[in-house]
């Protein structure tokens, strides 16, 4: 049984615009304008257990409601939805128990105490017997490396200690399957290599079912074996990330750097010709380095964006 | 993975209120210095009122209780208001407004649950601050109002002060609730503070109101709020005992019921925006 | 800073309120709707009190709803003008905050007092007006305008004097943390202002003309209307003003000194 069924799956809001000036604000005060924007457009997608797939799109595409609906914080306004046997909206026990949810740039944790206050209330919260939860603990403090930090009130920490905290404390309760709203947002290049490998691990061994949000494409390069493109509420591309550099930028990326003229160019070239081309290079003069690559995702994304 | 079909609801969260009111309790002792001042407030305004009715009675107004009732009266409102007093209606909306509702929403425990600690916890830190303030105030004033000797009276009174304290803190889940529908909840807000404290007996005992309005205001639902308790303590319950009982519990079903729909109504609309 | 960038800068605060407050259109109106109900709230428990008996210390019911309209118009102009900036001290000063308000290229000392206005609070000067003209006719006083003006007078005088203990307290914060609490304090204090000095007994009526000066700002002008008080008061009134003045610019220096000579 996939761990997320949804079909048909729409979502709007109603929102008003506000008028320009003081004239405009009062004006507003007797008549609103009320609009409604269609966020999430007949969606259908399908995620089986054990895989990390990347949800990726323009800011406001759609992909932070589908991602909250898929979790129970918005009720879908149509369409079937089915994620690990049950109606998320209707926050059952069941449904609750078996989800984690970490959003970026909201913190999950009770600010004035310490981490393991925390833990030991998602301990009551998600009714762990007691050896369980401690075994738990102790396998998560290990593989984030907490034992300094565990104790420390979280007002006191910094944003990547911060974040391996809220990664412990969401995941204590072991889910099947876990959300995440841009997991290294705001964090230094060592806590984000550390939050990927923690990642990378628990989608590994434990099996755990992770959906990610990111604009960071290094996030989703080392962590996606599945993107999901989201624009305007549809879907646009569901595949590999090969996959879509293939299909959007498929050329290979040349750079020869000689050591006469004419110095490091770059050079665009076709799949088929790049053989050809790089025989070529060798023959034009001294050659002291060569790269061969396949488009960046982040060129793919920028190409995907403004299209 | 750990398989896990819960214990029943209730006992669950009996458990995790317990953890978050101890939490809570930790968290209030650090702001006792604010608390202290606020309570310092909580004294003052009921004497201000004390002051001006004994500028009254001194002019020989004629008053439907004695003086001893009222000095008795303004003595021990404060903590009564501090008892059942309530701030969720302001924290609440502000949650539904920012999105950071979701924090609650996406874990498997009541969104409430936190609410309900942190008053509790802040009530006790309050209390312990507030008593000495109160013991005094009645020994300056110790000559001048009686206190019931019946312990039963004492019990009973108390069990009404929760049961009011249930009551308000439902009203201030439905105002928070507001939100849900409306972007600025400020209003309504301002308004409960004014009419709420009139209706409750919090500024003026309600057995000094026109006779004519007597039978009104014993039946309308503030009076639960704050004065039916003290009523109950100082032994002069407007309407009587029981029938005052009857309707401070039928009064308590109506609010669980109304906060109950008006929360399953908001949550459905909540756009969590903001995050 | 030249009175013409003041008043430059006073208009864009102004108008910066007015369309935040235009924001929220439910408090707009509730505000309208609060005002009125606050308006009646008020007058309820005088009602009450002068509904047991005719004359309490020598004042009827008609002036002291006018005192208490008197307080209403107080107590929003300070809500308007002041009380926003105050709540911001501590968070000004805890938070460094006071550094950007220091580097712009205005006085930083009334700026800092006078940079937050919430216009939606100032309905209660209408209401109060209201008030203070219907209680005034209860009471079928006989008014000279000379009477007005030294009235209005007296309650400037007055709601200066407050506005300045008030300040002070929000300088605390250079020094403590629980200012916040002391400011919430002070406005729940603020009600005694809806009585007559004469009212209170002797001790409270003498921190009410001095320490806290509502004696001044509410009983005094409307005894001025009716002429019971001679204006002369007025000099002792000017006089504790004075004293303010000073106190409140030699806090705030004091507060500077400590605030530079801490780093954070």
């Amino acid at each position: 049984m996939p761990v997320i069924s949804a079909r048909g799956l729409t979502k709007t809001y109603r929102f008003h615009r506000s008028r320009a000036g003081l004239g405009g604000a009062l004006i507003d005060l007797f008549r609103r304008r009320h609009e409604e924007r269609l966020a999430v457009d007949d969606l259908d997608l399908t995620i089986d257990e054990g895989e990390f797939v990347g949800l990726l799109g323009r800011n406001g595409a759609g992909k932070t409601t589908t991602l909250k609906m898929f979790s129970g914080l918005l009720r879908p306004t149509a369409g079937e939805l089915s994620v690990l046997g049950h109606q998320p909206a209707r926050r059952e026990f069941g449904f609750l128990s078996r989800i984690a949810v970490v959003l970026g740039s909201k913190s999950m944790l009770w600010w004035d105490v310490s981490t393991r206050a925390s833990l030991d209330l998602h301990q009551a919260i998600y009714d762990l017997p007691r050896p369980a939860f401690r075994h738990s603990v102790d396998q998560l403090v290990d593989l984030l490396e907490l034992s300094d930090v565990i104790d420390v009130p979280v007002r006191q920490l910094s944003l990547g200690q911060r974040m391996k905290c809220e990664l412990a404390v969401a995941l204590v309760h072991r889910p099947q399957l876990l959300f995440l709203d841009e997991p290294t947002i705001g964090l230094d290049v060592v806590s984000k290599a550390a939050v990927r490998r923690f990642l990378a691990t628990i989608n590994a061994e434990y099996r755990i079912t992770v959906l990610l949000t990111s604009h960071d494409m290094d996030d989703v390069s080392e962590l996606c074996r599945r993107l999901v493109l989201i624009d305007q509420g549809g879907l646009r591309f569901d595949g590999t990330p090969a996959e879509l550099i293939r299909q959007t930028r498929p050329r290979k990326r040349i750079t020869l750097s000689y050591a006469g003229p004419p110095g490091q160019i770059e050079l665009e070239v076709d799949r088929e010709d790049a053989q050809r081309v790089l025989a070529e290079a060798a023959g034009r003069g001294e050659l002291l380095d060569l790269e061969v690559r396949d488009a960046d995702l982040d060129d793919v994304m920028q190409a995907v964006m403004q299209s | 993975m750990i398989i896990n079909i819960g214990r029943p609801r209730l006992l669950r969260q009996v458990r995790v209120f317990g953890k978050l009111f101890a939490l809570n309790l930790s968290t209030s002792f650090t702001y006792r210095g604010e608390m202290f001042l606020w309570q310092v407030g909580n004294v003052m305004v009921p004497l201000i009122s004390l002051f001006v009715w004994q500028a009254a009675i001194a002019s020989g107004a004629q008053l439907p209780t004695t003086p001893r009732y009222l000095t008795a009266y303004f003595v021990l409102i404060s903590i009564v208001n501090m008892l059942t007093n309530s701030w969720t209606a302001f924290y609440l909306a502000e949650q539904i407004r920012d999105g950071s509702l979701n924090r609650y929403l996406c874990r498997a425990t009541s969104t409430h649950v936190d609410a309900l600690a942190n008053n509790a916890g802040e009530k006790v830190v309050k209390l312990i601050l507030l008593v000495p303030m109160v013991v005094v105030l009645a020994a300056a004033l110790g000559d001048r109002f009686d206190l019931p000797d019946q312990l039963w009276r004492w019990l009973l009174a108390f069990g009404c002060l929760i049961v009011a304290a249930v009551m308000t803190w439902l009203l201030d889940v439905m105002i928070g609730s507001l939100a849900f529908w409306f972007a600025d909840v400020n209003g309504f807000l301002r308004a409960s503070e004014v009419i709420v404290p009139l209706l409750s007996g919090a500024v003026i005992p309600l057995a000094l109101l026109p006779d004519a309005l007597h039978g009104l205001s014993q039946v309308q639902p503030f009076r639960f709020l704050v004065s039916f308790p003290l009523e109950v303590l100082l032994g002069e319950v407007q309407g009587g005992l029981l029938v005052g009982l009857g309707w401070q519990l039928g009064w308590l079903l109506v609010f669980a019921v109304a906060a109950r729909l008006v929360w399953r109504l908001g949550i459905r609309t909540y756009s969590g925006a903001g995050a | 800073m030249s009175v013409r960038h003041g008043v430059a800068v006073a208009r864009a605060v102004l108008t910066l309120s007015l369309v935040r407050e235009a924001q929220f259109r439910a408090q707009a109106w509730t505000t309208i709707a609060v005002g009125v109900v606050e308006m009646i709230a008020q007058v309820v428990p005088v009602l009450v009190i002068f509904s047991h008996s005719t004359r309490v210390n020598g004042w009827d019911v008609g002036l002291v709803i006018a005192i208490g309209g008197v307080a209403e118009i107080m107590t929003s102009l300070l809500a308007t003008f002041i009380a926003p900036n105050q709540a911001k001290m501590t968070d000004y000063i805890r938070g460094g905050q006071l550094d950007l308000l220091l580097i712009r290229p205005v006085a930083g000392q009334p700026f800092a007092a006078l940079r937050w206005v919430q216009p939606a609070e100032a309905w209660g000067v209408l209401t109060g007006t209201a008030l203070t003209i219907i209680g005034l006719t209860a009471s079928e006083v006989v008014i000279r305008p000379g009477g007005i003006v030294v009235a209005v007078f007296a309650f400037l005088i007055g709601l200066l004097a407050l506005a300045l203990v008030w300040t002070n307290l929000g300088y605390l914060a250079f020094w403590l943390t629980s200012v916040g609490a002391l400011g919430e304090l002070f406005s729940a204090l603020l009600t005694a202002g809806k009585y007559p000095l004469a009212f209170f007994p002797r001790a409270v009526r003498v921190i009410m003309v001095s320490l806290m000066p509502l004696g001044l700002a509410t009983t005094v002008p409307v005894q001025l209307l009716i002429g019971t008080v001679r204006p002369l008061l007025l000099l002792y009134g000017l006089g504790l003003l004075v004293v303010l003045v000073i106190i409140t610019r030699l806090v705030w220096l004091a507060g500077m000194r400590r605030y530079s000579s801490a780093s954070s």
